[in-house]
């Protein structure tokens, strides 16, 4: 009447004491399987699941900007390491980024770990996170040091930080007048080799100068003395001069991205960390700062101006020793002053009976003799400048802040005076490391870092060594 | 008395339809004409299904929990569930996708273990409650089985189509093969039971 009596079910309550009823136990056995290891694997996975839930972090932004919960990731040096949960405002100034991480970030959750987000940054004129355009927007981190006290939650930065402290390197500090294409991340070269990186760059505390952090490599530290000169080396240095036309850059990348290079004279002790160095605005005003500050310091008189500007040579047997720094009325209003620096180590060449003139353009003077046309240098032809010398019988030497007479021409006799300085009191001037200071393109540098602003002078003047080069021939040809 | 096979004494070859004498049909029978093993009720029928079901309602769970279908884009990496992805098919305002896509994913698999927990509790109580509609009920698990595979359907679809690297990858989640064990597992327990049980279980007119 029912399917239980039947012989064909196979229902297993109803199973009497037949054989059929051992075989559907065996059968009970196998079908169970099933189940069962439905119920391991899945066990297994939510076990794993729950073991594998990382840190979870509240990360607080001002702007969740591009961050989309469920979506965008967390990535450390690129690689993915955690997601972010859940983007929700906290209040009405902040947002929270829920994060859940990687399991084996575990030890680096403490307290110094900082958050930001990567996303494309102009700034300083340099694009970052350019792939991010395509890919979103990702938070990043850097590690928080093992040992420390963990914590959930983070304050994110808004900018990322500088990529600074913990990196291995000389740490330098350049002052410059303005940042002039220089990024975080700009190199640093030294003899077209990258050996560093700008860090990153903020206005000095009197407004008045940019700090520019860099850091040089481990292996290139040495190169850096106190000697060194700092430039910026961004962009093409297009220079036209007598010498022809002179483009100079460092590397294709610092057109780009902007770039500082150096070099070191000899001499000098080994850069410490923390070193403070004027970062000069080209390698151009390398030279000129140097022939225009720090040297010593001289007022000319005259009566007219007559074609001398700023930042003309001053010569020395057309040699250019030093600059024009300034020129201007006196207060008296009856003379132009014009104040020229003359670098520290020609300084023994000024005396108290030195005379100046005006070696701008070409005097012609028309004698017994014939025709005299005299210009103290192609280059002074075309800028003008100041040239001086120093009769025979040296005077005493002069301080700063002397005040000559600036003659409106030069009289063929001061041409020939031959002083003989070794009585005056610094023993060696002229150009007695002529060699040496060639391949160090000004020798000793007198322009340190830290000295006052370089104004930026008109008519850089490039190239000094190679001038100073034919300048001394023709010098020692001359008197004769 | 004489209104089913068995009653009548006879078990039908369910391969070549050749009625034989329900003799001793469990001792390993085989029709005597096309060899196929005879039997008078799917064997061990209820104890199949129930394992079946338990397994798949297990499968269940992870199989909404974990995502389907990743896709990878230009904005990152999105892991959809069952339910996220027809949350999403309705944002995106494709309603009629989102609808299908939940009564094949969602209504669909929970209707089939639902229908059979029942059918399987029924048959177990020996409940006399209209065989006729339970009967219905079993067709309909039958019938709407296949469709719970749309979602399966998608995701591999997708997954073979949607390879365009950087731009746009559609992966297939861990969830997808729980979901096609959900799937699979309740074809098989639905396939396993037998529905002449339901009628067993009654008094017969």
């Amino acid at each position: 009447m029912s399917a239980d009596n039947g012989p064909g079910t196979a229902t297993g309550q109803d199973a009497g004491p037949q054989e059929p009823v051992v075989k559907g136990r065996r059968r009970l056995s196998a079908i169970w399987l099933i189940p069962a290891v439905v119920a391991v694997v899945a066990g297994t996975l939510a076990y794993r699941a729950i073991l594998d839930r990382g840190p979870q972090v509240v990360v607080v932004f001002e702007s969740a900007e591009g961050l989309k919960a469920g979506k965008s990731k967390v990535q450390y040096r690129e690689v993915e390491v955690g997601s972010v949960d859940e983007v929700k405002v906290r209040d009405l100034e902040h947002v929270e980024i829920h994060v859940s991480l990687d399991p084996r970030l575990h030890p680096f959750v403490t307290q110094d770990m900082a958050w930001w987000v990567v996303r494309p940054r102009m700034s300083g004129g340099v694009i970052s996170g350019l792939q991010t355009i395509v890919s979103g927007a990702y938070l990043t981190f850097e590690p928080g040091s093992k040992g420390k006290p963990q914590t959930r939650e983070f304050t994110g930065l808004e900018e990322p930080p500088i990529p600074a402290s913990n990196r291995p390197g000389l740490d330098l500090v350049l002052h410059t007048d303005e940042v002039g294409g220089l990024q975080a991340g700009s190199h640093l070269y030294f003899r077209d080799i990258e050996v560093g990186d700008v860090l990153h760059y903020a206005l000095a505390q009197d407004g008045k100068s940019v700090e520019v952090q860099v850091i040089v490599e481990d292996a290139y530290a040495r190169w850096v003395t106190s000697h060194s000169r700092f430039w910026n080396a961004g962009g093409v240095d297009v220079s036209v001069g007598a010498e022809g036309l002179d483009v100079k850059t460092e590397s294709l990348a610092s057109i780009v991205g902007g770039g500082i290079a150096f070099d070191s004279p000899a001499g000098g002790e080994p850069a410490k960390d923390g070193d403070v160095f004027w970062l000069h605005s080209s390698r151009a005003d390398v030279a000129q700062s140097e022939s225009t500050h720090g040297g010593l310091g001289l007022v000319l008189e005259t009566g007219s101006l007559g074609g001398v500007s700023l930042g003309n040579p001053v010569y020395y047997r057309e040699l250019p020793v030093g600059a024009v720094v300034s020129h201007g009325l006196a207060k008296d209003g009856r003379t132009v002053q014009v104040r020229v620096n003359v670098e520290r180590r020609y300084e023994s060449l000024v005396r108290s009976n030195t005379v100046f003139w005006n070696a701008s353009g070409i005097s012609a003077d028309l004698g017994l003799s014939g025709l005299h046309v005299h210009a103290e240098s192609l280059k002074s032809l075309r800028s003008g400048g100041v040239g001086f010398a120093t009769p025979p019988e040296p005077g005493l030497p002069v301080e700063d802040g002397s005040v000559f007479e600036l003659h409106p021409e030069v009289k063929q006799k001061w041409l020939e005076w031959q002083p003989d300085f070794s009585a005056g009191k610094p023993a060696s001037p002229g150009e007695p490391h002529a060699g040496a200071s060639f391949f160090h393109h000004e020798g000793k540098t007198e322009a340190q870092a830290a000295e006052a602003a370089a104004e930026p002078q008109p008519g850089a003047q490039k190239h000094g060594f190679l001038r100073r080069l034919f300048g001394g021939h023709d010098g020692s040809a001359k008197p004769k | 008395m004489s209104s089913d096979a068995l009653a009548a004494g006879f078990v039908r070859c369910s391969s070549c339809e050749r009625l034989w004498p329900a003799a001793q049909p469990e001792k390993a029978a085989r029709c005597g004409r096309c060899g196929a093993a005879l039997a008078a009720r799917k064997p061990d029928s209820l104890r199949r299904s129930w394992a079946l079901l338990i397994a798949a309602a297990i499968c269940y769970v992870p199989a909404n929990l974990l995502p389907v279908m990743i896709v990878s884009g230009p904005g990152g990496s999105e892991a959809d569930t069952i339910l996220s992805g027809v949350v999403s098919m309705f944002g995106a305002g494709w309603y009629g996708v989102g609808v299908l896509i939940f009564f094949a994913s969602i209504t669909v698999p929970v209707l089939k273990m639902l229908i059979l927990f029942a059918l399987l509790v029924s048959v177990q109580r020996r409940w006399a409650w209209s065989p006729r509609d339970r009967t219905r009920l079993y067709r309909i698990v039958e019938l709407v089985g296949r469709w719970s595979m749309l979602d399966m359907f998608v995701v591999s679809v997708s997954v073979a189509l949607v390879q365009l690297g950087a731009v746009a990858t559609v992966e297939p989640g861990i969830g997808a093969t729980f979901f096609a064990a959900v799937v699979v597992l309740t074809m098989f327990a639905a396939s396993s039971f037998d529905p002449r049980l339901i009628w067993d279980a009654t008094p017969r007119k």
